[in-house]
């Protein structure tokens, strides 16, 4: 007979009392296409605890000290983060053409403020550092230009790659050339296969938890730029349409909001005014 | 010195556009229709363009047929080949098939191979006697 070992395998009550748990703390909706990815992401994290089966998982999770203690390793494990550096352009180009033009001619004289970001499911960090590339080089012949990103995410695993802001050259073709020379170093040996970016790119980014679900968000300033793209699919409807409500509360009068191309809020009631399909506007 | 650049990406196009910055007005267009459009625009306002920054590889009309495009709308205007347009084809690819092309047929004035940085360009200006 062979021995196959403890019983590992995952049963789908267990994935739909996992997905009921998961909406109910974070509001993120796991479709049924994502079970296999699901159910391998769990068998990694149960070796990593080395849990002999499923069913002591599961107890875990559900026990006062698991509820506390591992519910953030579950999200982390959950929430799929795929993103890339200059991703969906036009947004940039919008922020860059109309947005920065626009608070440039908001004060010419005294001393001007910094130009709030942020970067709302941040994820590993592709889109913070995409916008302190396009910061730095506009600042280059606008020195009176300041700006602060205030990059966030549920994932603490993500977090801490963000903040090392260590990248997959294979990942970056997006990033022109000239831009890969100027704000990152590139890794030596068996690290040549990584790009990190230089401390001048990091400076203005300010890396934190923040799960969009807890309403009001732990942030004492009001922001003239919010990009929450590819964050709300996740959510059902009404979830998407609070969470929205509570970003533009964020926001400050004329601030914009920058979703996903596959996000639209037509239909909701929000404080926002429609620019185009996927670039609001606060009221 | 006003320049106009004609590339699709955009953080090619923002890279670019700083560069060019530099030297005075400098406009930007996404795809070579576009391209033209604007720099008929710009003749008929007798505001013309010193420089023009062609792609190669464009949507809609690629930088090979905007060249061909400008350099006919110039003949039908009577321009003689001193009061051309001096313009410049930037290819990703050093790709010397394209480049012969653009160079011998279309009549560009000079190439730069991607990425190119400000002390490249800067010498191609002073080449071109536009600065």
């Amino acid at each position: 007979m062979i021995n196959t070992g403890p019983d590992k395998s995952i049963k789908h009550s267990d994935i739909v009392r996992l997905s009921d748990f998961m909406i109910e703390e974070t509001g993120i909706h796991l479709g049924p296409d994502k079970q296999a990815l699901i159910e391998g992401r769990l068998h990694k994290r149960m070796r990593e605890l080395a849990l002999p089966s499923f069913d002591v998982y599961m107890d875990y999770v559900f026990s006062p000290k698991g509820k506390s203690n591992e519910i953030i390793h579950l999200i982390d494990i959950l929430t799929t983060n795929k993103t890339d550096f200059f991703r969906e352009p036009n947004h940039f180009e919008y922020l860059m053409d109309s947005v920065i033009p626009e608070f440039k001619n908001e004060g010419e004289a005294g001393v001007r403020r910094a130009l709030n970001v942020w970067s709302a499911g941040c994820s590993s960090g592709e889109e913070p550092y995409t916008l302190s590339i396009l910061f730095n080089e506009f600042l280059e012949n606008n020195p009176w230009f300041r700006y602060q990103i205030i990059a966030t995410d549920i994932s603490t695993r993500v977090l801490d790659m963000a903040k090392k802001g260590v990248f997959e050259i294979d990942k970056m073709s997006d990033v022109p050339l000239m831009y890969k020379r100027k704000y990152f170093l590139k890794g030596k040996g068996e690290n040549s296969n990584l790009a990190k970016a230089i401390p001048r790119l990091k400076s203005n980014i300010l890396f934190g938890r923040i799960n969009l679900m807890e309403m009001p968000y732990p942030l004492d300033i009001t922001f003239d730029v919010i990009f929450c793209r590819n964050v709300i699919i996740y959510f059902k409807k009404p979830v998407q349409e609070k969470v929205v409500n509570a970003l533009s509360q964020k926001l400050r009068k004329g601030g914009y909001l920058f979703m996903g191309h596959s996000e639209t809020l037509t239909g909701m009631d929000i404080p926002l005014e429609r620019i185009n399909s996927t670039v609001y506007r606060k009221l | 010195m006003k320049s106009l650049i004609a590339e699709d990406d955009f953080s090619s196009r923002f890279y670019i556009k700083k560069l060019l910055s530099a030297y005075g007005q400098c406009d930007v267009t996404s795809d070579g229709l576009e391209a033209v459009m604007a720099f008929k625009l710009a003749f008929e306002e007798k505001q013309p363009y010193d420089v023009i920054v062609l792609d190669i590889m464009m949507p809609n009309m690629d930088g090979q047929e905007a060249l061909k495009a400008i350099r006919e709308f110039e003949q039908e205007q009577g321009i003689s080949e001193k009061d051309e347009v001096k313009i410049v084809m930037a290819t990703a690819l050093d790709n010397p098939k394209d480049v012969f092309e653009a160079m011998y047929r279309g009549r560009c004035s000079s190439y730069l191979v991607k990425p190119f940085g400000e002390k490249k360009l800067h010498e191609l200006m002073v080449e071109l006697r536009l600065i």
